[in-house]
Parts: structure tokens; C-alpha cells; sequence
């Protein structure tokens, strides 16, 4: 695969920051090493989003419509669990492994799978907009919120195809790492 | 590409600019990042107010009902009054004024009809979400993002909702400004000053 938009956002910065900026590149260093928690847990709510709708696509009945849809959250979603992953390396992390997933009864009908889809996507936008003012690197400010704004439309789409309201509230939630983990743990086979 | 060198400007040039001042003191740089954070929530303020305007027409005329998302208006022109409310109050505690809102020219976008007014809403919703990106790693105040990132993402959706209504697809390709997802994973910011003349469609602003 490619590398990806975020990627080349983060190795650009990062390079001008260290020519440009000589012992501010140094706090940088510092500074993304106590992002890389935050990071990890990210990248661990992404492999379960990307799981859901790998699975859908394989074991869910779906109309058309909503399977082109998932097809697309899919690539977006599997496009965000790259470039997570190569930014923890890039910083000198090392990624958490893919656990094994089981959505159980969510993968029965449409409706079901729908309903966890738009779930994930909410605790998304959540953790997203939870962790982005908490980082100390402006490189990862500006990923977080970029994922943030796609998740946030991701959600939007689901909920369309619930007959939900898309922006049910004018200012999304924020929540911390905890109330994400409590959220998939469910669906992680450890 | 424009708007990835916007962003990599975008996110390089605030911790340059802490470095530049490094030697003053603390009162001085705490003003500086005062007067940097206003004319970012000034500016967004300005991008609420003409989405506030749009919204607050959609639901007196009507029109975008016969476009299929007479369900939404009610809900999005509420969220936009409350966006516009928190801006100003940041704006005030930064120390600024209350802005007049800039003025808008929406009669031709209505009067062309139910889906073009649709596919203007979805644009400008697509610009907002966009203008939001453009500057949230720019500011200095941690409160300050949080509240931007919570209103981010509810244009986002909005964008996202109102381009699938609109029948637009998924990613367009041709603009920024069209579809309910971006042409990637990764959203794109758009600096003011390209926010500012996409906007003059909407307030009828000359360059």
C-alpha cells in the first residue's frame, strides 16, 4: 500500500521541524513519545471499527446500498489503521497487535449490524475529539482532528441509513480512554 | 497539493512562533497567544454566522423540504444558533468585542431552486468543516480546541449528511466543496483566506 495522506503529513513536519527548529525538535521527540499512548488506544478502537465492517461485508445479508457504503468506511477505515500504525512506528512506538474480533449477534441482520456501526462511529468522533486536545505534538493535533471530522461524517452516514438523526447535538462528546476501551472490549478476543 | 502544504504550514508554525518569543515574558506571551486564538475564533465566528443566516432563510422559506431534507433544516439551523452563541462567548473572553455579522446574499441561492439550494447547503457545510480543520492546530488554548473539535465534527456530519441528501456520493473528486466523504481517509483543511472567497457566494462579498 501507498503511504498514506497522514503519513507524509506527519514525516514532512517532523523533518522541517528538526532542520528548522534544532532544540525545539528535540521537545518534539519528547513530546510524541507521551502521545504514543494515546495513539495505541486509537489505533485499537480503528482495528475494531475496520473489523466491523470487514466482517459485515462478509457474513451480513446487505442491500445494496448499504453495502457500498460499508465498502467505503471499510477502505477509509483500513486507511486509518495504516497511517496510526506508521506514525506509532515513525515515533519510535511499536503498534499494538490486531486482536481477534467476535460482533457476535451484530453481524445477524442490518439492522443490527447498523445499529453497532453507528454506535462505533459516535465513540469515534468521541475518542477522537477526547484525545486531540491532550496531545502535545501539533502534528498529531492535526491527524486526531482530520480522523475526527471523517469519523464524525462516517457516523452522519450510518445514521441516514437509520433514519437517525445525523447531528443529533450541536457540540459532539468528548470521552476519555476509559469509556472507549469499556466500549470494545466487548468485541475483543483476548 | 495546496491544502496538505496548509496543513503542514499550519502545524509547524505555531510551536516556531512560542520559540520566536521565547525571551519575553510570560504576560507578553500569554497576550500574544490571546490575540492569535481571537482572530481565529473571530474568523470561525464569521463562518458560523453566515451558516446561521443560511439556516434561519431555509427554515422560513421552506425550500429545501421539496429536496427531501426538510427533516434536518429545524435540527442544523439550531445547531448553527448554538455554535454562533459559544463563539461569541470565546470571542468576548478573549478579549474581543461583539462582531456584527457579516452580511449575506441568499435570495438568488433560494430563488434557484429546492436542489440547488441543497447543493449549496452541502458546500457550505463542506467549507465550514473545512475552515474549522484549517485552524484548530493553530490554537494556543487547550479549552479553546476542545470546543472547536466538538463543533468540527457536527459539520462534518452535517456536510456529510446533507451531500448524501443532496445526492452527491460518496467523494466527487472535483471540488472540495462536494461530497459526503473526502477523495482519502483524511479530511482537508482550507486556509482563511481561500475560506473567505469560497464564502462570497454566500455574503456577496467582492474580492
Amino acid at each position: 500500500m501507498s503511504m498514506t495522506r497522514a503519513q507524509l503529513i506527519v514525516r514532512a513536519a517532523v523533518a522541517g521541524g528538526a532542520v528548522a527548529a534544532g532544540p525545539l525538535a528535540a521537545r518534539a521527540v519528547a513530546d510524541i513519545k507521551d502521545d504514543l499512548g494515546l495513539l495505541e488506544y486509537l489505533l485499537s478502537l480503528e482495528y475494531v471499527q475496520s473489523g466491523l465492517y470487514r466482517d459485515a461485508l462478509k457474513q451480513t445479508s446487505l442491500s445494496d446500498g448499504v453495502a457500498r457504503l460499508v465498502a467505503e468506511l471499510r477502505d477509509q477505515e483500513v486507511e486509518h489503521v495504516d497511517a496510526l500504525r506508521a506514525t506509532i512506528e515513525d515515533a519510535g512506538g511499536r503498534a499494538p497487535e490486531r486482536l481477534p474480533l467476535d460482533f457476535g449477534a451484530a453481524l445477524a441482520s442490518e439492522s443490527a449490524f447498523l445499529k453497532l456501526a453507528n454506535t462505533l462511529e459516535d465513540t469515534a468522533v468521541s475518542a477522537y475529539n477526547g484525545a486531540a486536545p491532550r496531545v502535545e505534538s501539533r502534528e498529531f493535533l492535526a491527524i486526531f482532528a482530520s480522523i475526527a471530522q471523517v469519523e464524525g461524517r462516517h457516523a452522519a452516514l450510518v445514521r441516514l441509513e437509520r433514519d437517525k438523526p445525523p447531528a443529533p447535538l450541536a457540540f459532539d462528546k468528548a470521552s476519555n480512554r476509559q469509556d472507549v476501551r469499556t466500549k470494545i472490549r466487548e468485541y475483543e478476543q483476548r | 497539493m495546496p491544502t496538505r502544504r496548509a496543513l503542514i504550514a499550519a502545524a509547524t508554525a505555531a510551536p516556531l512562533t512560542l520559540a520566536a518569543c521565547g525571551g519575553e515574558g510570560e504576560d507578553e506571551r500569554e497576550q500574544e497567544r490571546d490575540a492569535a486564538d481571537l482572530e481565529i475564533a473571530r474568523f470561525l465566528l464569521g463562518v458560523e454566522h453566515v451558516e446561521a443566516a443560511f439556516w434561519r432563510e431555509a427554515e422560513s422559506r421552506g425550500t429545501l423540504a421539496t429536496a427531501g431534507a426538510g427533516e434536518v433544516v429545524g435540527a442544523f439551523a439550531r445547531n448553527e444558533r448554538e455554535h454562533v452563541t459559544v463563539l461569541e462567548r470565546w470571542v468576548r473572553k478573549l478579549g474581543g468585542g461583539r462582531p456584527r455579522p457579516p452580511a449575506t446574499a441568499l435570495d438568488a441561492i433560494f430563488a434557484a431552486g429546492a436542489e440547488e439550494a441543497l447543493a449549496s447547503a452541502a458546500s457550505l457545510e463542506n467549507l465550514s468543516a473545512a475552515a474549522y480543520l484549517g485552524q484548530i492546530n493553530r490554537v494556543q488554548d487547550r479549552n479553546l480546541v476542545a470546543s472547536l473539535l466538538a463543533i468540527h465534527t457536527v459539520e462534518g456530519r452535517q456536510a456529510a449528511a446533507l451531500n448524501r441528501i443532496a445526492g452527491r456520493g460518496f467523494s466527487v473528486g472535483t471540488s472540495q466543496l462536494e461530497g459526503a466523504l473526502p477523495d482519502g481517509a483524511f479530511a482537508e483543511p482550507m486556509v482563511m483566506g481561500d475560506v473567505r472567497t469560497a464564502l462570497r457566494r454566500y455574503t456577496g462579498a467582492r474580492a
